[in-house]
């Protein structure tokens, strides 16, 4: 009919489409009823079956989120729609008399309008140049789309000639917007009533898609609390006890004694330890007391965070021990893309178990319980952090033998959890920044800037603001005629990508790379590191991270030590004012090429095994085996081409990305990135 | 090199030589730059990933090593394939040594792990 029609529909995006089946899977199992029908679309299923019901005397309500449904609003057919407002979802009922108040016309009569005016996100052409306001006025007047071309003669000027000009696409375009109301579909209204639900299927498909808030809010628990894999879906009522009195605490630290294991759960407020023998997590007030403990090197600490945890045991004078189980970094070796490994993920994903239903049950049982006056005083600052040693205590059954599985124990065992030690010392000792010599650094910075503002304005022979993006984008791209690479929304592009492919247009542009380069140096490192100096300590405490990057690197952040930049002189004098204290001197290794040595021995590849052994140049004997030539004839060109080729594999650049490192020609490049790969 | 791709998409996953994990979901998906990038994830993976666990095995060693000779000097940042120490003037020989030997000793490849040591008063001179 209409070629373009719906063009800009691409069809559903993957993951749309491979939601299908599942939301199928469910309505199946809620025995509600699917109805679909090749070659029509959705809207035209729901539009013959309103009707249909409305020719039944049925009070029906369409429930949909597009507004091309207005026109089978009718009596007795009304459109519930939602609606965002203020960031809540809202629905909203249109009947004919919303429709007459909102338009201005009949539900009808929004088809003549669409006609008009038409919809670009279905690709219905519609008149160019009439827009929804006009289209509307045209159609209150005239009626319908024959009504207005009967009366063009009262039209004038450039909308007469439109509508003239274009009165083949404003009756298409009438048929495309307008939903078919008498689809070939079958119509039982006894399959189309609500049944009950089949509830053990839907809970066993909520079950295997985790989703746990839905078997809260359907009210789908079983009566037995063991889930399929045995994994706890709810755990026994957990004990808890503050308060404790010597004896107590003497018993509890019997039973840690005799297990030669402690779970327990430790931030800045909560010190909670869980027992197993009691099923009871007991709230210690005084850290201090488990002092003993802790520095017992023969019992095991399994807790969250551990990291965290030196520190704060560090300062309250505890030289831990033995703190090698972490949930969160058992839970990162298992799965390293996870965002943040938190008890509620852990708990959600190992144990099946939702930390906030189990809450909110707690709280509805508690509610009906009579408590007495003696366990109001107890129950006073409890809070959901009871509820956590009990997770680690499970999680570390669960996580130990899942890393036992898949071979990485030894990972968690001798590398990963010997490791938290060392990130927690460094975060603790902190390195030493000269202050002043930062602040002059700033200064020196804001002259160097200051001269790049001046050529910046004498090379363009203008004076403006740099910073914004517009004002730069209009001087690069419209004065200056630049090659304009990429546009946005709101204009073009002038981020770093797209100015390093124009650097050689124009001298301007590394000027305004340097400046943007030493802006960010300003504001990330000189004024941004002074709020990180420690005042009692005068060193800065970078918290170091293990569970963050998916390869396994170590990652730091309050500041990031780690993207300082190096490349720059003026960047790589940033560290002069990184000091060792009084009577201290800095010792500095750097491993050589670790990575090209790794993909040597991983490789396998004799040459590059050859060279490294023999000390010769890595990347001059990659070249000379890619060219041809002998070693000592390779030119400066060649090994930087190689260079880039073995540092492509390793840090896996697309060979397209390494043609335009290369700035060379692009085949070319694929041909060396072959050969090298065909040769390792 | 082709192959770990290969491999990587039938087993899901991609491991160092330390057998560290890491799961590539991106081979399997239906579009083409998604799985371009899983691919290099593949092929990087094991050498990014590798040289990461020899370096915090490294720094455990250097940190237990400082520890048993009951050193004053602090280690205090790892930053990329860098290691930097605070060290008291006279534990400076003995630092030296314990980085460069704990550095390079850590695994035995095919090939040889070399560590280049350097001093300083300033984190620039030393590097």
């Amino acid at each position: 009919m209409y070629d373009k029609y719906k063009a800009n529909r691409k069809g559903m995006p993957d993951e749309l489409a491979q939601q299908m089946p599942i939301l199928k899977e469910i309505l199946k199992a809620m025995n509600i009823e699917i109805i679909e029908k090749e070659g029509y679309e959705a809207d035209d299923i729901l539009g013959t079956l309103a009707k249909w019901g409305q020719r039944k005397s049925l009070d029906v309500t369409v429930l949909t989120g597009d507004r091309d449904s207005f026109q089978l609003i009718d009596k007795n057919i009304k459109v519930r729609i939602p609606r965002t407002k203020m960031g809540k979802t809202e629905d909203q009922d249109y009947t004919v008399e919303k429709i007459e108040e909102e338009y201005g016309v009949e539900p009808l009569d929004l088809i003549e309008v669409k006609g008009l005016m038409g919809d670009t996100s279905d690709n219905i052409p519609g008149v160019p140049g009439v827009g929804e306001k006009t289209a509307i006025n045209l159609i209150k007047e005239y009626k319908t789309i024959d009504g207005v071309y009967e009366n063009i003669d009262k039209q004038k000027g450039k909308l007469k000639e439109r509508l003239e000009e274009n009165k083949d696409l404003a009756y298409l375009s009438r048929t495309l917007g307008t939903i078919n109301i008498d689809s070939p579909i079958e119509k039982d209204l006894n399959k189309l009533k609500v049944e009950e639900w089949n509830k053990q299927e839907v809970l066993e498909i909520f079950k295997r898609l985790k989703f746990n808030r839905f078997i809260d809010r359907f009210n789908l628990h079983e009566e037995n609390n063991v889930g399929a894999d045995g994994a706890l879906v709810c755990p026994l009522k957990i004990e808890y006890k503050a308060n404790l009195s010597k004896d107590e605490l003497q018993e509890i630290k019997e039973e840690i004694l005799l297990q030669k294991i402690m779970y327990y759960y430790l931030d800045e407020q909560n010190f909670i330890i869980y027992s197993e023998k009691n099923n009871t997590s007991y709230d210690i007030e005084n850290l201090l007391e488990f002092k003993d403990i802790f520095e017992n090197k023969d019992i095991l600490k399994c807790s969250y965070k551990q990291k965290e945890n030196y520190i704060l045991l560090w300062k309250n004078n505890i030289n831990a021990k033995n703190l090698m189980f972490d949930v969160t970094i058992a839970g990162y070796i298992l799965n390293s893309n996870i965002n943040k490994y938190t008890l509620e993920y852990l708990a959600n994903e190992y144990l099946d178990f939702n930390l906030e239903e189990y809450l909110n049950e707690e709280e509805i049982k508690e509610e009906n319980t009579q408590l007495n006056l003696f366990d109001n005083t107890k129950k006073e600052n409890k809070d959901t952090s009871y509820v956590y040693p009990y997770l680690i205590f499970k999680l570390y059954n669960v996580l130990t033998e899942k890393m036992k599985e898949e071979d990485s124990i030894d990972l968690f065992k001798n590398i990963e959890m010997p490791l938290t030690e060392v990130l927690a010392s460094m975060q603790y000792d902190g390195i030493y920044i000269d202050k002043q010599e930062l602040l002059d650094f700033g200064k020196e910075l804001q002259e160097r800037l200051e001269i790049l503002i001046k050529e910046i304005y004498e090379l363009t022979g203008e004076e403006f603001n740099i910073n914004s993006t517009k004002q730069l984008g209009e001087v690069l791209f419209e004065k200056l005629k630049l090659t304009a690479v990429k546009k946005t929304k709101t204009g073009y592009s002038t981020d770093v990508d797209v100015l390093e492919k124009i650097k050689h247009e124009h001298p301007v542009i590394e000027r305004i790379l340097e400046y943007r380069q030493l802006q960010k140096l300003n504001s990330t490192y000189v004024e941004g590191l002074i709020p990180y100096i420690n005042e009692k300590t005068g060193r800065i405490h970078s918290k170091f991270h293990q569970t963050v990057t998916t390869t396994g690197r170590i990652s730091s952040t309050d500041p990031n030590l780690q993207n300082i930049p190096t490349r720059m002189e003026l960047g790589r004098k940033l560290r002069k004012v990184f000091k060792p204290k009084e009577g201290a001197i800095f010792i500095d290794a750097d491993y050589s090429q670790i990575e090209l040595r790794v993909l040597a021995h991983i490789s396998e590849d004799k040459n590059m095994i050859d060279a490294f052994n023999n000390n010769e140049d890595i990347h001059a004997q990659a070249a000379s085996k890619v060219f041809n030539v002998p070693i000592e004839e390779v030119t400066k060109e060649e090994r930087s081409k190689a260079k880039a080729v073995n540092f492509g594999i390793v840090y896996g650049i697309s060979d397209f990305g390494l043609g335009e490192q290369l700035r060379s020609i692009k085949k070319k490049s694929k041909r060396i990135y072959r050969t090298i790969l065909r040769k390792i | 090199m082709t192959n770990i791709v290969e491999e990587t998409k039938e087993k899901g996953y991609v491991e160092t030589l330390y057998h560290r994990r890491r799961y590539v979901p991106e081979l399997k998906s239906n579009n083409y730059m998604v799985r371009q990038f899983g691919s290099r994830v593949a092929m990087n993976t094991p050498i990014q990933g590798t040289a990461a666990d020899i370096m915090k095995i490294a720094m455990i060693n250097v940190y237990n090593k400082l520890k048993e000779n009951n050193l004053k000097s602090k280690l205090l940042v790892q930053v990329h394939d860098e290691l930097l120490i605070e060290a008291t003037l006279e534990e400076e020989k003995i630092v030296k040594e314990i980085l460069k030997t704990e550095m390079e000793n850590v695994i035995k490849l095919k090939v040889p792990l070399v560590a280049e040591v350097s001093e300083g008063y300033s984190w620039y001179e030393a590097k």
